[in-house]
């Protein structure tokens, strides 16, 4: 069964070509391009992935994630891992999102091999 | 019976005395002048001369006293001839030389042998009524009447005539005045007293006109002396006045205690001689009187003209140190003198200091073209830093003509090169700064003494007057320098301040930039690795290379120069808003501010000023109102207004941010004021958005609450009127 990612990016170019890529990768990839809708989406929906944006006008990234893992928690499911993709000016969003402790950062613009060996590991990881 | 003759004559000495001591002491300076005084002479030896006849009683005694007289009589045609030929410039020396041999030659035979040369003596006018009798020469030998014809008569035709020649070829209207003067005292006195000789031909008329003889002296005293000898004519004036009023008043009691005689004995018996007596007493207490009063009155009439026009150019010399522009400065100047001394044309030269020449920098109604400068080494330049005063053109070349010295003779030309009849230095302390340049003034008359002492003055006030204008241009060069210095100053403060806000917005721009070219990096990994053609993807490329051209074009734009742009340009406020929202619209969206924009329709918003300023302006209001609502909020809003009102374009940027303290509300403008930590900006961009508005003649107002957010209202006059037709425009 292909893996479901969630991908969260205000950037609709950015969602389009991660949704390619990760197709081509054969993965099943949903798309959505704000913090409320990805709340949707995770409420009504099972993902095995959820890769974030950090930099978020209205929700930013942190808040989605906070907000995503009660409704995760408060449902009952099995937590999501997540991979923040953030952009080198971000400090202080990156420090709130390596407190939280998420699963991989990935700093763009990212070098496509190597966010799929990203994704690729945290899969792997989750699985063990 | 009046002794109309014996009178005229006493007066004829008196005044010819007077005149000839006067001229030689004062006036001895050139030789023309030093003829006059023999010949003043010898009209005042005559003039005794014949006065005594009129009191001789007898033949002898008579006979005698014409010998006197005819001393001065036979040395006033040799004289006279001598003197025109000296003030006209004509060299007769051999004539002259013949002319005094025969007069001196006669005269001593007339002595010797007065019965040959001179004749017997002859009372006439035995029977007038009115005058009294007296002798004369008659009968007259013929040598006498020889030397009346040719000698004086001669004499006085041929000197005319040079006269009247030298007259048509004068070139100066000075020189033709003083030839009309004289030649009316010298007519007027030949023909006076040539009526005198009458009686030696038998012709008993009564020499009433020798009188005339008297006046002649004076007027061409007067004349020739009038050149640069204004208190000689002052003084001969005086003394004019003063033997005549005190002959007439004194003279007159004699004459009629003498004539009236008898008609008075006739009357008051042996008192007759209180009426003279009275007469004379009446005449000492009001001759003075009478003297002050004709004295003050010719006095008057002679310095009105001058003390008119002196008064004139002091009052000038007083409004001089008002201007201080340079160029009206000397045009004042020369105006002033032109008009009220009335002469024909003016200019001034000014010490260049660079060049090291004098240049001609003003000039009025020259008659013909001067040169540009004048070198510092030549002749005129270097006399006048010897001696520092007015030269006059015409004594100038009198001293050439007298002297015969090369110097005077340079002078002459330059003065002549110059067309100029006065040259008056300009020293400022000891330094020769410049020459005002006159031509001759339109009543021909000369500079006068008095004349000389104004222009001394005025040059002296012009100096000054010239020192300040340079001064306070040299000042506004100095102030002007200054000035482009802070703008350029002010011009690096603004860069420096854009370079500082440019760290915070290149964290925006980076960020920017960082989406698009994800999507470029992704994709062309992805068509690198599939191999494939897939046009979407190629699409996306493009389209976000495309994206990053515009940010880094933004970009560009905002770290252009400020005033590389035409500073007066039409400006549309709208645009510039709008430029820079789409700036700062990502940016500010990230950090999760929410910003309205509401331009209202109706308004107008052209205005006249620099759109990269008023840009970095928006920039600044934008960032501060994002950094107020940060220090207390994740998020927020910025509401921007743009209006119209009173013909203001008005700029609203509201922020729901943290407000600034009332303490610090008079010091937000301050440049570097900040209220931000140490390398978080450098405070200078609210002075700096001051500067630019306070530019544009527009004004910043601050609306603030604590916790509650603040207005910065940007108010700047909008353009009132563009006419299409022309590129005036009026300012609102």
């Amino acid at each position: 069964m292909a893996h479901r990612i969630l991908i969260v990016d205000d950037e609709a170019m950015i969602t389009k070509s991660l949704q390619k890529l990760l197709k081509k990768q054969g993965y099943d990839v949903t798309i959505v391009t704000n913090g409320k809708e990805a709340l949707e989406k995770i409420k009504n929906e099972d993902f095995d992935l959820f890769i974030l944006d950090i930099r978020m006008p209205e929700m930013d990234g942190i808040e989605t994630l906070q907000a995503a893992r009660k409704i995760v928690s408060d449902s009952k499911k099995k937590p999501i891992p997540e991979i923040v993709i953030t952009g080198y000016a971000d400090e202080e969003k990156y420090k709130a999102a390596v407190e939280l402790k998420v699963r991989s950062y990935i700093y763009k613009p990212f070098d496509t091999q190597e966010f799929l060996n990203t994704i690729q590991k945290v899969l792997n990881d989750v699985s063990q | 019976m009046i002794p109309l003759y014996g009178i005229s004559n006493l007066l004829i000495a008196l005044t010819s005395c007077a005149i000839a001591i006067l001229v030689f002491f004062h006036g001895a300076r050139n030789k023309t002048n030093r003829i006059w005084v023999p010949l003043a002479f010898s009209i005042a030896i005559y003039g005794f001369g014949a006065y005594m006849v009129s009191l001789s009683k007898t033949a002898e005694k008579a006979f005698f006293w014409w010998q006197i007289a005819y001393i001065g009589i036979i040395m006033i045609p040799v004289f006279f001839y001598h003197f025109v030929c000296s003030y006209l410039g004509l060299k007769r020396p051999k004539s002259i030389r013949v002319m005094y041999i025969l007069s001196i030659s006669y005269l001593i035979l007339c002595w010797v042998r007065r019965d040959i040369f001179l004749g017997g003596v002859t009372l006439f006018f035995k029977d007038s009524k009115i005058f009294a009798p007296g002798y004369w020469i008659y009968p007259s030998s013929p040598f006498l009447k020889a030397f009346i014809v040719f000698g004086f008569l001669g004499t006085a035709i041929i000197s005319h005539i040079d006269m009247f020649r030298g007259y048509q070829k004068a070139n100066s209207l000075l020189v033709r005045n003083q030839i009309k003067y004289f030649v009316v005292g010298t007519l007027t006195g030949f023909i006076g007293g040539g009526t005198s000789f009458l009686p030696c031909f038998n012709i008993s008329f009564y020499p009433v006109l020798n009188i005339c003889v008297v006046i002649y002296p004076i007027i061409t005293s007067y004349t020739i002396f009038r050149y640069r000898l204004m208190e000689l004519s002052i003084v001969i004036t005086r003394t004019t006045i003063f033997i005549a009023v005190y002959s007439l008043l004194l003279g007159l009691p004699v004459a009629i205690g003498i004539g009236l005689r008898e008609w008075l004995i006739s009357i008051l018996g042996n008192n007759w001689w209180v009426v003279p007596s009275g007469l004379i007493t009446v005449a000492a207490t009001t001759g003075p009187f009478i003297y002050v009063y004709f004295q003050r009155k010719a006095e008057e009439r002679l310095l009105k003209e001058q003390r008119r026009y002196q008064e004139v150019l002091k009052r000038a010399a007083q409004g001089m140190p008002r201007i201080r522009n340079l160029s009206q400065l000397l045009n004042f100047c020369v105006e002033i003198i032109i008009e009220n001394v009335r002469i024909s044309h003016a200019a001034i030269y000014l010490f260049d200091n660079k060049r090291g020449q004098f240049l001609l920098k003003e000039n009025r109604n020259l008659p013909k073209k001067l040169p540009g400068y004048i070198k510092e080494n030549n002749d005129l330049i270097s006399w006048l830093k010897n001696y520092p005063e007015p030269l006059v053109y015409e004594e100038v070349k009198r001293r050439a003509e007298d002297t015969r010295q090369t110097t005077f003779n340079r002078l002459e030309h330059h003065m002549r090169a110059l067309s100029a009849s006065l040259i008056v230095p300009a020293f400022l302390e000891d330094n020769l700064i410049g020459i005002l340049l006159l031509g001759s003034k339109r009543s021909g008359q000369t500079y006068t003494p008095e004349d000389l002492n104004i222009f001394s003055v005025i040059s002296s006030q012009l100096a000054m007057a010239i020192e300040n204008a340079q001064l306070y241009e040299n000042i506004e060069a100095e102030v002007k320098k200054r000035t482009q210095e802070l703008v350029d100053v002010q011009k690096q403060l603004v860069q420096a301040e854009k370079l500082a806000t440019m760290g915070t917005l290149a964290g925006g721009v980076a960020h920017e930039i960082n989406n698009p070219l994800t999507a470029i990096l992704t994709n062309t990994q992805m068509l690198l690795a599939t191999k494939e053609y897939d046009l979407e993807s190629l699409q996306m490329i493009e389209e976000a290379a495309k994206r990053c051209k515009n940010i880094v074009q933004k970009l560009m734009t905002y770290a252009k120069k400020p005033l590389d742009t035409n500073p007066d340009s039409i400006v549309d406020m709208r645009k510039v808003l709008q430029t820079s929202i789409s700036f700062l619209k990502f940016q500010l969206e990230q950090e999760n501010i929410e910003i309205t924009v509401d331009i209202s329709s109706e308004g107008k918003y052209l205005l006249k000023g620099n759109s990269n300023e008023l840009e970095q302006v928006i920039t600044n209001l934008l960032l501060n109102a994002k950094d107020a609502i940060k220090k207390i909020r994740k998020n927020g809003k910025i509401i921007v207004e743009l209006s119209e009102t009173d013909n203001m374009v008005k700029l609203a940027i509201k922020d729901d941010g943290v407000g600034i303290p009332q303490g610090i509300l008079s010091k937000i403008f301050d440049p570097f004021f900040t209220t931000k930590e140490i390398g978080k900006g450098l405070g200078l961009g609210l002075s700096i958005c001051q500067a630019i508005i306070d530019k544009h003649n527009g004004k910043i107002l601050v609306d603030t609450e604590i916790n509650k957010g603040s207005t910065f209202t940007v108010l700047i006059p909008r353009l009132k009127q563009v006419n299409p037709l022309s590129s005036q425009t009026t300012f609102g």
